[in-house]
């Protein structure tokens, strides 16, 4: 609890915070609310192939999504780190940071699957299997969830 | 900047908009009248009633910044002598029906299209179920026109006692912002910013992947598959117009005093036209496997991504830039 006040404290911490500018937290906001939008965007795209919407559509050429959904991970982390770092004590002991954090644990290793499944599915035209689609079925819900749960985290 | 967004303005930005609906859904309803009575199977199928479908879904959507004017058109004028709050309301409330019904109309008309552009058929049902839904949306639009009309012109009622008086043709405006914001009801607000995220993020994955190919990339990838995912794209901007409609009833000094929300406003009309762009585009739907971009494509494809984060942007800056909340 101490390390957790130490940090809101900081002046890093306090910036982000108290920064009477829009370069502080609205800026990392919305650099996170973009991150969200292309990771899932591009997740949502590809589970809804993958569970049969758009059957014509190849799998394998789908493949840089992935590479999209990774940078967008990545700036999420980032950007997330810094909205921790600005409000670490209700953040750390949040029952809602919490869930948000366990949905997105337990998807990172589905999306992996997810990728090795597409990077996979080469020749055309191919049928995909019942396990890819329920893998793809969960992680499309998690996203939903992980999208609700951080958006409420702003009310609490 | 700021300068631009003047209550004078914004009503007289109404005062313009506002012929839209109802002279946009006559048209339309004119040109489907004819494609459904015409002989040539040409006018039936393949001109004017997909021009009419393409009208009443941009109609639609332009309603859009037509209703959100009026309530900066009453910020306005609702302390000038001689203005009924009645009136006013009676005005907005059968505004909002009509506004309700005409979506549901912009929806089905982009149904049919969307069908259109696989099969060069519209089918029987969706052209009913336009043709209805038009029909009664251009009828609650009269009534709601002319008792706007009547707010600041009641020398138009054909009983001037009646101005203010609710139509039964209504939807009740305070009890959407009741819902919204009333005592109780505290898990409403963030339940529908959470969708609003789910569905903003829904339409940009589709939106995103679409543009991409118009734009040379995913080469590998026919266009025409991916118009599958097109109505995944409509049904997000479907939930964030529900819930960013209840947001704006129920708070809409919050908007419209704010030049973000306009710049808002004007980046969704974009990215709302790229939607119709992606259904019915000709060059769009002749792009195979392989074949090259457009430079053409490539602007619009550039035009409408950048839209729709900008759309994003001034959503999600609203309560940090200008002066709302």
């Amino acid at each position: 609890m101490e390390y957790l006040t130490a940090l809101h404290d900081s002046a890093l911490s306090t910036w982000i915070r108290e920064a009477e500018t829009v370069w502080a937290f609205p800026t990392v906001l919305t650099i996170h609310t973009f991150g969200m939008m292309l990771l899932v965007g591009c997740a949502w795209v590809v589970d809804l192939r993958l569970l049969g919407i758009g059957r014509t559509i190849p799998i394998g050429p789908l493949r840089p999504l992935f590479r999209l959904m990774w940078l967008a991970f990545w700036i999420n982390l980032a950007t997330g780190v810094l909205l921790f770092i600005a409000d670490p004590e209700r953040k750390a002991t949040s029952l809602l940071f919490g869930i948000k954090m366990l949905l997105i644990i337990i998807n990172l290793p589905i999306l992996r699957r997810l990728e090795r499944a597409v990077y996979g599915e080469t020749p055309e035209p191919v049928v995909v299997s019942g396990g890819t689609k329920q893998l793809a079925a969960a992680s499309a819900m998690l996203w939903a969830g992980t999208i609700f749960t951080g958006r409420l985290l702003g009310y609490m | 900047m700021a300068s631009l967004i003047t209550p004078g303005n914004l009503s007289h930005l109404h005062l313009l908009l506002n012929h839209f609906p109802t002279v946009g859904l006559t048209v339309a309803f004119a040109l489907l009248i004819v494609s459904i009575l015409s002989d040539s199977e040409a006018t039936r199928h393949d001109t004017m009633r997909p021009t009419a479908f393409g009208v009443l879904f941009a109609i639609a959507v332009v309603t859009l910044p037509v209703f959100t004017t009026g309530l900066a058109a009453e910020g306005a004028i609702e302390k000038l002598p001689g203005v009924s709050k009645a009136a006013m309301d009676a005005h907005e409330n059968s505004a909002l029906l009509a506004f309700v019904v005409l979506e549901l109309a912009g929806a089905s008309a982009w149904f049919g299209l969307w069908r259109w552009r696989r099969t060069h058929r519209i089918p029987p049902a969706l052209t009913i179920l336009t043709f209805v839904l038009s029909a009664i949306s251009l009828g609650l639009m009269t009534v709601a026109a002319s008792i706007g009309g009547g707010i600041r012109h009641p020398e138009i009622l054909a009983d001037p006692s009646t101005a203010g008086a609710q139509s039964m043709f209504s939807m009740s405006a305070s009890a959407v912002a009741f819902f919204v914001n009333g005592r109780g009801h505290q898990w409403v607000w963030p339940t529908l910013e959470s969708a609003h995220f789910v569905g903003m993020t829904l339409w940009f994955g589709v939106l995103l992947l679409a543009n991409l190919r118009l734009m040379g990339w995913f080469a590998r990838i026919p266009y025409p598959a991916l118009h599958r995912l097109l109505p995944w794209a409509l049904l997000g901007f479907g939930v964030n117009e529900v819930s960013g409609m209840m947001f704006y009833i129920a708070t809409p000094k919050g908007y419209t005093t704010n030049v973000v929300f306009y710049w808002k406003l004007i980046f969704l009309m974009i990215a709302a036209a790229d939607l119709l762009y992606l259904t019915v585009w000709p060059q769009a739907w002749k792009m195979d496997a392989g074949t090259p971009a457009h430079v053409r494509e490539r602007v619009i494809g550039a035009a409408a991504l950048v839209s729709f984060v900008a759309v994003m942007y001034c959503g999600r800056m609203l309560p940090f830039l200008g002066n709302s909340f």
